[in-house]
């Protein structure tokens, strides 16, 4: 049997050659692994952009609801005053904090729900202390089906309490974000723990 | 031919055709190094489009952004047009900040620009502002071309009822 470097039978010839076809095949091995390596790395980079573009979509409708959520809340605020002004324009007395805060609170209610249309995931609650409300959570999910399949999803919780009845410009915010979370899957994602992106403190 | 070895064609002939192919699998290499490189790019200009984003949401207002955040770094160049803003950097060769002109290989575009508010704001009320974010990261090419490495939009809601309408 002929081996590579058999010198008894002249099978030195061509070895150069064979070494140097070797030598190539090696190389090409590995720069075809390197390109697909990189290929892969690039395609990998541009999934992540993607996903990342996509959580500020889901996050901008958010921001969007946040603005129209406080376009509510500045209404409710302004029909509140106006009512127990002139609810009560026949006394000699300042209204009571306490009244102010129940006919907030009332139409605060009642303009949050008037977004329920636009924001089908939209859900409200008025917490109540005793007889009096004390303050509103409204919860939002806004949720998209990416291309690739799944679901992704961004859960926001915002509390409301209401206004001094005293400060008409207090330069604070009228709500309080108590979670902003993103979440993947379908419903069964709501039983996870969520990863919370933002307590909600500024 | 008996004894061990190479002869001179079969050393020439190999030389010749290691050459010739060597062009070839170096162009492999030279592909796969420009594609990690575009991958890297990718991320990094990703990584600070979301890091401009953020640092704008940190705010609470865009007033309190443009007196502190903007000019943060000597090499941010902001321009304000009636409600707008717009926030350019450039970076070198290794993402560090450079002034403009100064070798920059990179730029990031950032424009902050209100949006319409929906719905009319109730009497004595004092709502806060919606903006949009936009940002655009470019690998500046030779001449004029320039090529986007990354592109995204976000908003942000500045709640604060400051007088004069939050801003």
């Amino acid at each position: 049997m002929k081996t590579l470097f058999d010198k008894t039978a002249g099978g030195e010839k061509g070895a150069a050659s064979i070494l140097v076809i070797l030598m190539l095949l090696v190389l090409v091995t590995l720069g075809a692994f390197a390109v697909t390596s990189a290929s892969a790395n690039l395609k990998f980079s541009r999934k992540a952009a993607e996903w990342n573009e996509a959580y500020y979509e889901l996050d901008a409708m958010g921001e969007q609801f946040l603005a129209a959520f406080d376009g509510k809340l500045a209404e409710a605020e302004s029909a509140a005053r106006q009512y127990v002004t002139g609810g009560l324009s026949g006394t000699e007395t300042e209204p009571d904090a306490g009244i102010f805060s129940n006919i907030y609170l009332y139409f605060a209610d009642m303009y949050i729900r008037e977004l329920a249309p636009v924001y089908s995931g939209l859900d409200v609650s008025v917490t109540y202390n005793g007889l009096s409300a004390e303050s509103i959570l409204a919860s939002l999910s806004v949720e998209y089906e990416p291309d690739e399949g799944g679901l992704r999803g961004i859960r926001i919780a915002v509390r409301v309490k209401p206004p001094e009845y005293q400060e008409t410009d207090s330069g604070t915010a009228r709500y309080g974000i108590e979670s902003w979370y993103e979440y993947q899957g379908g419903d069964e994602a709501y039983e996870e723990p969520p990863v919370q992106l933002w307590d909600g403190s500024l | 031919m008996g004894r061990g070895g190479f002869t001179l064609l079969e050393v020439i002939i190999s030389v010749a055709a290691l050459a010739l192919l060597s062009v070839f699998i170096l162009q492999m290499f030279i592909t796969a190094a420009n594609l990690n490189k575009r991958s890297q790019d990718v991320e990094t200009a990703m990584t600070r489009a979301s890091s401009e984003i953020e640092f704008v949401k940190s705010y609470s207002s865009l007033a309190e952004y443009l007196k502190t955040g903007a000019e943060a770094s000597e090499a941010r160049y902001t321009a304000e047009d009636g409600g707008s803003v717009t926030v350019t950097v450039y970076y070198g060769k290794d993402w560090e900040t450079v002034p403009e002109g100064g070798g920059a290989l990179y730029s990031l575009v950032m424009t902050i620009a209100p949006e319409a508010q929906t719905g009319e704001p109730a009497e004595n009320a004092v709502p806060g502002k919606l903006y949009s974010v936009r940002v655009i990261v470019e690998e500046i090419l030779s001449g004029e071309k320039s090529r986007t490495l990354a592109s995204v939009s976000a908003k942000k809601y500045f709640p604060v009822t400051q007088t004069g309408g939050g801003a």
